[in-house]
């Protein structure tokens, strides 16, 4: 049981889905508030590596360990941005499975609808049905 | 396989001690016509438009051979040197007739002012870690990783944080962490004159960072 939560910010910062699957610590703070200071955490984050390497980056920040936890991002060409932390040596590549979050979930389900307003939460029912199926069969998850 | 650089800070978000071990230059020069197709800011820092080897991020280093320099006196104003009158780069660039013009630009190298900066900020970036944290007892930041490079943070009870920054196939950077707190133990903390918080400038201390940055590369 190694993956805690998901987040999905579209270009502006808004968060547009969540879900949490082992979380055991909430961190105090309303939803919204947090979801602003996760996407703060990044876009500090991008900047802080930017500056901070002494070589020049291709796909820049990947994310971090702590003690107890380890974020991955991935983002898109597109801007839209995944958060998942995980458990701190997760066994499988994360990046592998946001792209494949990305490519075989959100795409065909959302980007792909012409309905769907990527400034809105997404309430797809298909695409949570997806996620949860992909999540939970992954090597990542099970162990 | 390398470490790059190596920073020590105290619990106020000052920096004790700071040490690169690289001095790889990025740098390239290219030949532009009018109109300049890079889009640069007023510090000299390209915005858009960069092409390869030349990337977004760069800054301007020479026009034309003559380097450029950033005069503070004169309202902040970027200047070419051994310029009669010491002209003004973007005047210089927006001018057709000194069109083709040579241009270098390169990755700036961090100033002591710019640590600071970003150092004081790791430290934000450390306590939102903490409060973010999906699991209870998280610590804050360990390690931050780009498709470069890592950063890794140690931080002591005592509430320095050690930090390097290395390659990312380099190994046993924890090992090296534990061992420049002993060596600060040692030659920083254990010498009498030294004042709390303030810069350490030993070259024991030096000399022991050094041996064990050598010691990690072979490995």
């Amino acid at each position: 049981m190694a993956i805690y939560n998901f987040y999905i910010f579209n270009r502006e910062g808004q968060c547009i889905y969540y879900r949490e699957w082992n979380r055991s610590k909430q961190s105090g703070l309303n939803q919204e508030q947090e979801f602003k200071q996760m996407f703060g955490l990044i876009i500090e984050m991008k900047s802080f590596v930017t500056k901070m390497s002494p070589t020049d980056l291709k796909d820049g920040f990947l994310g971090f360990k702590t003690n107890k936890y380890k974020m991955n991002y991935y983002e898109t060409p597109s801007g839209l941005k995944f958060v998942l932390n995980t458990d701190v040596n997760p066994l499988g590549n994360t990046r592998e499975l946001l792209h494949q979050v990305y490519e075989q979930v959100l795409l065909p389900t959302v980007i792909k609808n012409v309905n769907v307003n990527l400034q809105e939460p997404i309430k797809s029912t298909v695409f949570e049905n997806k996620l949860e199926d992909l999540i939970r069969n992954s090597t990542i998850f099970k162990n | 396989m390398a470490i790059y650089s190596f920073f020590i800070l105290n619990k106020n978000a000052g920096m004790v001690y700071s040490r690169e071990f690289t001095n790889v230059k990025i740098e390239s020069e290219k030949v532009y016509n009018y109109p300049l197709e890079v889009k640069l800011d007023k510090l000299g820092c390209i915005k858009f438009g960069a092409r390869d080897p030349v990337k977004v991020g760069h800054v301007l280093i020479s026009v034309n051979g003559q380097d450029v320099y950033f005069d503070k006196m004169d309202k902040n104003r970027l200047k070419m040197k051994d310029m009669k009158g010491a002209e003004d780069v973007f005047e210089y660039l927006n001018n057709v007739a000194n069109y083709p013009v040579q241009l270098k630009f390169g990755r700036a190298p961090l100033t002591t002012n710019d640590k600071l900066v970003l150092t004081g900020r790791f430290f934000g970036l450390y306590s939102l870690a903490w409060q973010l944290s999906p699991v209870a007892h998280s610590s804050g930041i360990e390690q931050i990783e780009t498709d470069q490079n890592r950063l890794y943070c140690f931080h002591t009870i005592t509430g320095f944080k050690f930090i390097a920054i290395t390659d990312s196939r380099q190994q046993n950077v924890e090992n090296f962490l534990r061992k420049s707190y002993e060596i600060f133990s040692d030659y920083g903390l254990k010498n009498p004159f030294y004042l709390n918080d303030q810069p350490i400038k030993s070259d024991l201390f030096d000399f022991h960072i050094q041996l064990s940055v050598d010691n990690i590369d072979r490995l």
